[in-house]
C-alpha cells in the first residue's frame, strides 16, 4: 500500500515537473509562432499576388473575413481562406480569386501534416498550378466529377481530394456572403 | 563495454533499423526519398540524445517499477518543446522537420535505448550511444531512401538522374515510392544485412 503511494507520488512529480515546464515553453513561444503564422501567410498572400502592393483584411457578413488585394489603390482580386480534413491532417490553404470572383488566380498550401513524400507532396507546384484560372465547377478531381480537371496525385487521392473540395467550398461560401452583402 | 563500442554499436552490430528491426513505423513511412530520410534522421538524432541525456541523469531517481511511464513523459516533453521552439525561432527548419517531429514520439528507438540503455548507464556513454544509433538509424533511412527515390522517382535528392522530360524509369517501378515500395525495399536490405552477418560469423 505505502509502496503504491510513494510511487503515484514520484509519478505525479515527474509529470507535474513536465506540466510546468511545457506550461512555460508554451508561454513563452506562443507570441513569437503567431508571428511565425502571420509572416507564413503574409509571405502565401505575396506568393499568389506577386505585384500586389497591400493587402486588406476586410471583415464581411457573419464576421467572415478574407483579403482584399490591391497594386497601389486599383482592387485586382481577393484572398480566402479554406481547410479541409485530409489523410492524416487538417489541410489549410490560401485562394487567390482574381476580380471576376469566378476564376482561382492560383492556391497555395499553407498548413498540412500529411503523409511525408506522398500526401506532402500537394504543396508542389505541379499539383497547385492545376488550380490556376479554373472556375468553381473545374476544381474537382477528374476521377470524381465529369467536369473536374484536376488530376490527384498518385498516392494522395485523399489530400488530393480535400483540397479540390475545400478549394470549392470556400469560393462557394465566399460568393455566398458577397451575394448577402449586395 | 569500451566507450568505443557504447558508440559504434548502434551503427552496424546493433543498427536499430536493420538488425534490431526497431522503429519501423517511421522508417517505412519517410523514407520514401533522400531528403526526407536525412531530415527523420537529424530530428530522431536531437531527440535521442535529449532523452537520453535526461533518463541517464534521472536515472537513480525514477523507482524501476514506474519507469517507462516516466520515460514516456520525460519523452513526450522533450519532444513538445523542441516542437514548439522550433515553430518559435527556426521556421525554416521547422518548414522541412516540422512533419517529422511528431512522429519521433511514436518510435520505439528512443523508448527503446531509454530503457535498454540510459537507464544503467552513466551520462557519456549515454550520449555516445545516442549519438551511435542515432548515425545509425539515419544511415539505414538514407539507404533506404535513396534506393526507393532512384527506382520509384528516378530522382536524387530532388535531381532528376536523367535530362528533364525523359523519365528511364518504367512506371511500373513508381511502386517503390509507395508503402508497398517501403516493405519490398526493406525485406531486400535486411536479407543482405542478414546474409552479411551469418558470413562474418561464420
Amino acid at each position: 500500500m505505502r509502496n503504491i503511494l510513494k510511487l503515484s507520488a514520484v509519478l505525479l512529480i515527474i509529470a507535474a515537473v513536465s506540466g510546468a515546464i511545457l506550461g512555460i515553453v508554451y508561454t513563452v513561444t506562443k507570441d513569437p509562432i503567431a508571428k511565425q503564422v502571420k509572416l507564413e501567410e503574409e509571405k502565401a498572400l505575396k506568393d499568389i499576388f506577386p505585384k500586389a502592393t497591400s493587402f486588406r483584411l476586410t471583415t464581411g457578413k457573419d464576421s467572415y473575413t478574407y483579403h482584399e488585394v490591391y497594386i497601389k489603390s486599383k482592387l485586382i482580386g481577393y484572398a480566402i481562406d479554406a481547410s479541409g480534413k485530409g489523410f492524416a491532417s487538417t489541410i489549410k490553404i490560401k485562394i487567390g480569386l482574381n476580380l471576376d470572383k469566378k476564376t482561382i488566380k492560383d492556391i497555395k498550401i499553407i498548413k498540412q501534416g500529411e503523409t511525408p513524400g506522398l500526401g506532402t507532396r500537394i504543396k508542389g507546384k505541379k499539383f497547385t498550378d492545376q488550380f490556376m484560372n479554373k472556375t468553381l465547377k473545374q476544381v474537382l478531381l477528374k476521377k470524381d466529377s465529369s467536369k473536374g480537371t484536376i488530376d490527384a496525385l498518385t498516392g494522395a487521392t485523399i489530400s488530393s481530394r480535400t483540397v479540390s473540395k475545400a478549394v470549392q467550398r470556400s469560393i462557394t461560401e465566399f460568393l455566398k456572403i458577397e451575394r448577402k452583402q449586395k | 563495454m569500451s566507450l568505443k563500442q557504447d558508440f559504434t554499436r548502434g551503427i552496424f552490430t546493433e543498427n536499430p533499423t536493420f538488425r534490431l528491426i526497431l522503429g519501423m513505423c517511421p522508417t517505412l513511412a519517410v523514407s520514401t526519398s533522400l531528403v526526407n530520410a536525412i531530415g527523420m534522421g537529424a530530428a530522431t538524432t536531437f531527440v535521442l540524445l535529449g532523452s537520453n541525456i535526461l533518463v541517464s541523469l534521472f536515472r537513480k531517481l525514477i523507482p524501476s517499477n514506474i519507469r517507462i511511464p516516466a520515460f514516456i513523459v520525460i519523452i513526450a516533453t522533450f519532444v513538445t518543446i523542441v516542437e514548439l521552439t522550433m515553430q518559435a525561432y527556426f521556421p525554416a527548419l521547422n518548414k522541412s522537420l516540422g512533419i517529422f517531429i511528431p512522429l519521433i514520439v511514436v518510435n520505439c528507438i528512443i523508448l527503446g535505448r531509454a530503457e535498454a540503455f540510459a537507464s544503467k548507464n552513466p551520462v557519456f556513454p549515454s550520449i555516445l550511444d545516442a549519438l551511435g544509433m542515432g548515425i545509425g538509424f539515419t544511415g539505414a533511412l538514407a539507404l533506404l531512401g535513396a534506393t526507393r527515390e532512384i527506382l520509384g522517382a528516378g530522382t536524387i535528392w530532388g535531381y532528376s538522374l536523367s535530362g528533364a522530360g525523359f523519365n528511364p524509369v518504367p512506371n511500373a517501378f513508381g511502386i517503390m515510392i509507395l508503402p508497398p515500395g517501403a516493405f519490398i525495399a526493406l525485406g531486400l536490405f535486411l536479407g543482405f544485412f542478414n546474409s552479411l552477418a551469418k558470413k562474418r560469423k561464420v
